[in-house]
């Protein structure tokens, strides 16, 4: 039972870590360090390959740390090999995914391996809110969000709002079994920077006497850096404040899009004129200067999945005003100021506000009240859920493949676990279907084919056989019984084949074989439905088994191979029933 | 003995069969030749067309009554019916192309019904007349209309429609309905009125080789769900609203079959193109031949009937239950068929996530055996062959005891 990470995110970043990539980062080197007897192995998307490789997990974290230290990575050491899941095993994917573009071929490996599958939400703002996206993300993240929710047994969400969301979205676009979701907190980042260094930073003098409100985020549209600037600029109109009061706003983040007329604004109002300033490129030590030396910070935003910013600010020891919208509260909690982020005046009131305060106090107060969320206790939150999922995952698993032939015919490297199901139509008088499974040495298998088809009439002459292979030697030929069961009626036809020996490979010969399927006959054939099961056997049943087989060659040589399906279920002996798969004996 | 002679009037080909109306037509009109009358199809067409047959007249100029319907557009058909009442359309040019004097004219939805009376009146004084609804025709109207140009301009036309509708409920001698809520409306209007009810019906798919070779070549063995459609405006406009948008309906490896012309309408739809989100797993075949037709039937793992408009019943409702496949269906597209709506896998869906959920479902299931209806008496009464048989009753009450 093996617990696969997902990190590809961060197995490509080359600055420190971010977002979404510091939370891949931070749970995946948690659960790897604390956890060593959970054998937690990190692993990357092989895009062209379509599957997993592992990537070497001493070179993964120190790759972390020299991105944490700003020095250059070493080339990672990924495995030639793909990774052969089991379906004990669980893929915990909680990166970058929707951009990786593989739900379909995650949810193939699902179906075929049966692993577990734990993913992760931190929004939905582009399926909410396209308007604060570049582009058309939000069919893309939304079909990624349906597909990934359709096979996943656990989403991990990042606030109860955005699991509210998740929810509310999958459950309204018919998504039939919504996965069990949970929320995991997000560690708090602080910047351990000793600011003693910091004695002249090159903006200091651009800041007022009376000191700064700090807003840290990448400056775009859903950020709200605009109330900000209406909110200054109505204290200032409205003379809310006295001028020598008015502090100084600093916004800190990367310029993103849809921003250049605000900042224009910003530039040109002689109201606002040097008393904004925008910082883009701050160092750590920088920030962390900000931090320590601002009076408070805001946080505007329209909509949010976390809330970031808030904590940190939190964390740094410094009262935060932010939006009441969406998770903030959830990140805020009582600590927070907030404000209505549609209403600019609401901004400048609760800023005049906390300016009236004593802030020494307010510091007091979030320094011994507020405690800082641990990365640890993210990453074990995460292990819990990871141990539910597996806990609670059937003994008993069946990996379905319902895939069509052509692609079987085409690839030959499919993958059934310890049972398969095919469904597709085939043509022409020879097909052949090669499946590949995973077997136990020295456990027996019982083997049954059902078939459904059209035409009952073009049957004459049909051979069935089955063949085993092992590393290109034939290990078995296996005999087929036959059971037809015909609809006189619409002229369709079943076809229940089972073999008369339970299969059994030799510990020579354990793990994965091949199985052909060969269908040959004297005119086409058209199968509508083919189904091939392979199930373990357990040593009591082997005698019973072989009991009943020989009870059903007697029961078709009586009947002539063909039986209608008017008296079928009548004169089927009982103890041959449970040969037949259910929906043939439905019939 | 001489056949007797069924004249029928529509706006349509029924040799089309590209649409539900020119379906029903053209089964109407084989039954009766099947019972021994001889059949003429004629009428005036509502829409351009090369290949003209002689008995129809080609599609006149609207401009005349414009004003009165304010925009010809969606009003195409009951133009015709004012065209001939404000007398730009003569009963004579209808003669020209007839040869023979029918005993019965069967006039197929209102929009001819005024043509056929100053036909029968001048040229054919003995002929009774049979008015064939195949729906609620002024509630319809509304509803398509609005959706282009508003409340205002949909209630005037439903204004004009119900006018040419009740005009030729009253003045028929036999009216035909297809479903027991059209019957009740007729009533309404006349209670004196014989009224039949003919519900709509299928015939039984009969793919062959050729057919299931090329849906195997469409969808590659996968498993699709089917809709199957004109490019009508309540089939697209049912589509997209119980489809439409976000949707889970098609996750994973399935696909989604769009036949008919109701594809081309979909994928020019710009809500379509902007909100659905799995348009790479749609397959648009376009029309079909008939045994593709019943191959994509037949081999679909589920059959879409996301109806919202409309009186009268779905014939393509029963194809789908023909088929024995699973079925999503809308209660609208249910109608005349409720007896099948508690099957087991029939599944009634009236909001688009119960919609999509039950698609999801469905494809979440293995594949199924045809359906056995056999405890509510089988699928003999979804065939034509059944839906049909009280014309012959029609047809004897009208023409007297000698068929």
């Amino acid at each position: 039972m093996t617990t696969y990470i997902n990190v590809t995110t961060s197995s490509n970043w080359a600055r420190p870590p971010v977002g979404i990539v510091r939370v891949e980062v931070e749970i995946a080197k948690h659960l790897i360090a604390f956890y060593p007897a959970e054998q937690f192995i990190p692993c990357v998307w092989d895009g062209n390959a379509k599957k997993f490789r592992i990537i070497d997990t001493a070179r993964y974290l120190v790759n972390l740390k020299s991105l944490e230290l700003g020095l250059p990575k070493k080339e990672p050491r990924i495995s030639k090999d793909f990774i052969e899941f089991w379906p004990s095993d669980t893929l915990l994917s909680i990166g970058l995914d929707w951009d990786l573009g593989f739900v379909d071929d995650i949810s193939l490996i699902k179906k075929t391996r049966g692993i577990n599958l734990v993913g992760c939400c931190y929004d939905i703002i582009p399926v909410l809110y396209p308007q604060y996206c570049v582009g058309d993300v939000a069919s893309y993240f939304a079909q990624y969000f349906i597909g990934i929710a359709a096979i996943a047994d656990h989403i991990l969400c990042i606030s109860h709002s955005s699991m509210r969301d998740l929810y509310e979205f999958l459950e309204e676009a018919g998504l039939p079994n919504i996965p069990p979701m949970s929320v995991f907190r997000l560690g708090d980042t602080v910047i351990n920077t000793d600011t003693r260094e910091i004695t002249a930073p090159t903006f200091k003098h651009s800041i007022s006497e009376r000191g700064f409100i700090l807003f840290v985020s990448t400056i775009e549209r859903r950020k709200n850096h605009q109330a900000a600037y209406l909110a200054l600029r109505k204290i200032i109109i409205d003379k809310l404040l006295q001028e020598e009061y008015i502090p100084t706003f600093i916004f800190v983040g990367m310029k993103g899009w849809g921003i250049d007329e605000l900042l224009k604004d910003i530039e040109l109002d002689p109201v606002t004129t040097g008393r904004i300033l925008i910082l883009s490129h701050v160092t750590d030590s920088e920030l962390s200067w900000l931090y320590k030396n601002c009076l408070f910070t805001i946080f505007p935003s329209f909509y949010e999945g976390w809330g970031l910013p808030i904590c940190e600010s939190l964390a740094h020891g410094k009262p935060v005003i932010c939006s009441n919208t969406s998770s903030m509260p959830e990140a805020g909690l009582e600590h927070a100021r907030y404000f209505d982020p549609y209403s600019p005046k609401d901004l400048a009131e609760a800023i005049v506000e906390m300016l009236q305060r004593d802030l020494d106090r307010e510091y007091y107060d979030i320094i011994h009240k507020y405690k800082p969320a641990r990365w640890s206790d993210a990453a074990f939150c995460v292990l819990n859920v990871l141990k539910d999922v597996t806990n609670n995952s059937p003994k008993e698993k069946h990996a379905i493949l319902p895939i069509g032939i052509q692609s079987v015919l085409k690839t030959e490297n499919v993958h059934l676990s310890e049972r398969g199901y095919i469904s597709s139509p085939i043509f022409g008088k020879a097909s052949r279907l090669f499946f590949k499974c995973r077997l136990e040495s020295k456990l027996n298998y019982q083997i049954q084919i059902e078939i459904q088809g059209e035409d009952s009439k073009s049957l004459e002459n049909l051979d069935l056989r089955l063949r085993i292979f092992h590393d290109m030697e034939i290990l078995k030929e296996v005999i087929l019984n036959r059971l037809f069961l015909k609809s006189n009626r619409s002229q369709r036809f079943f076809i229940a084949l089972y073999a008369s020996q339970p299969l059994m490979v030799s510990s020579g010969s354990s793990g994965e074989i091949t199985v052909e399927f060969i269908c040959q006959c004297s005119s086409k054939v058209i199968f509508s439905d083919i189904r091939v099961n392979i199930l373990p056997m357990k040593r009591k049943a082997i005698n019973l088994f072989q009991e009943k087989i020989v009870n059903a060659h007697n029961y078709v040589l009586g009947r002539h191979d063909m039986v209608n399906d008017n008296n079928t279920k009548s004169s089927l002996p009982l103890d041959l029933i449970d040969l037949i798969p259910p929906v043939l004996r439905e019939m | 003995m001489t056949m007797e002679t069924v004249l029928t009037l529509s706006s349509y080909l029924p040799a089309t069969r590209s649409h539900g109306g020119e379906i029903r037509l053209a089964e109407i009109s084989d039954y009766l030749c099947n019972s021994e009358y001889e059949v003429i199809n004629a009428g005036v067409l509502s829409y351009e067309t090369d290949k003209l047959p002689t008995t129809f007249i080609k599609k006149p100029d609207f401009n005349p009554v414009t004003n009165i319907v304010g925009n010809s557009f969606l009003m195409e058909d009951a133009c015709i019916s004012l065209l001939t009442s404000a007398g730009h359309l003569q009963a004579a040019a209808l003669q020209e192309r007839i040869k023979t004097t029918p005993k019965v004219i069967h006039i197929e939805q209102p929009w001819l019904f005024e043509l056929g009376i100053r036909y029968r009146d001048q040229f054919s004084p003995g002929s009774k007349i049979v008015y064939g609804s195949a729906n609620i025709e002024h509630k319809l109207k509304q509803s398509i209309v609005e959706q282009y140009f508003g409340r205002e301009h949909a209630a005037r036309c439903a204004t004009i429609v119900k006018e040419i509708e009740e005009d030729a409920i009253r003045r028929s001698d036999i009216c035909i309905a297809v479903t027991e809520e059209d019957k009740h409306y007729i009533l309404s209007v006349d209670k004196t009125k014989s009224v039949y009810i003919c519900p709509n019906a299928s015939n039984a798919p009969k793919p062959n080789e050729r057919g299931f070779h090329r849906v195997h070549q469409l969808t590659k063995g996968k498993k699709y769900a089917l809709f199957v459609g004109s490019g009508h405006p309540p089939n697209v406009e049912g589509f997209l609203h119980f489809l439409g948008g976000h949707s889970a309906a098609f996750s994973g490896d399935v696909l989604l079959v769009i036949a008919g012309s109701a594809g081309n309408a979909i994928k020019n739809n710009h809500n379509y193109n902007d909100k659905f989100i799995f348009k790479h797993k749609v397959i648009f075949p376009g029309f079909v031949d008939q045994p593709t037709l019943d191959a994509l039937i037949k081999m679909a793992h589920q059959i879409l009937l996301p109806i919202r408009q409309g009186g009268g019943s779905n014939l393509k409702t029963a194809e789908a239950l023909l088929s024995q496949r699973s079925i999503v269906a809308s209660s609208c597209a249910m109608r005349g068929f409720e007896k099948f709506a508690n099957e087991a896998r029939v599944t009634i869906a009236d909001t688009p996530t119960i919609f999509k959920r039950s698609v999801a479902a469905n494809f979440l299931e293995t594949c199924m055996p045809p359906i056995d209806y056999k405890e509510i008496g089988g699928t003999e009464c979804l065939t034509w062959k059944h839906s049909l048989s009280p014309l012959n009753k029609v047809l004897k009450d009208l023409t007297g005891p000698s068929k």
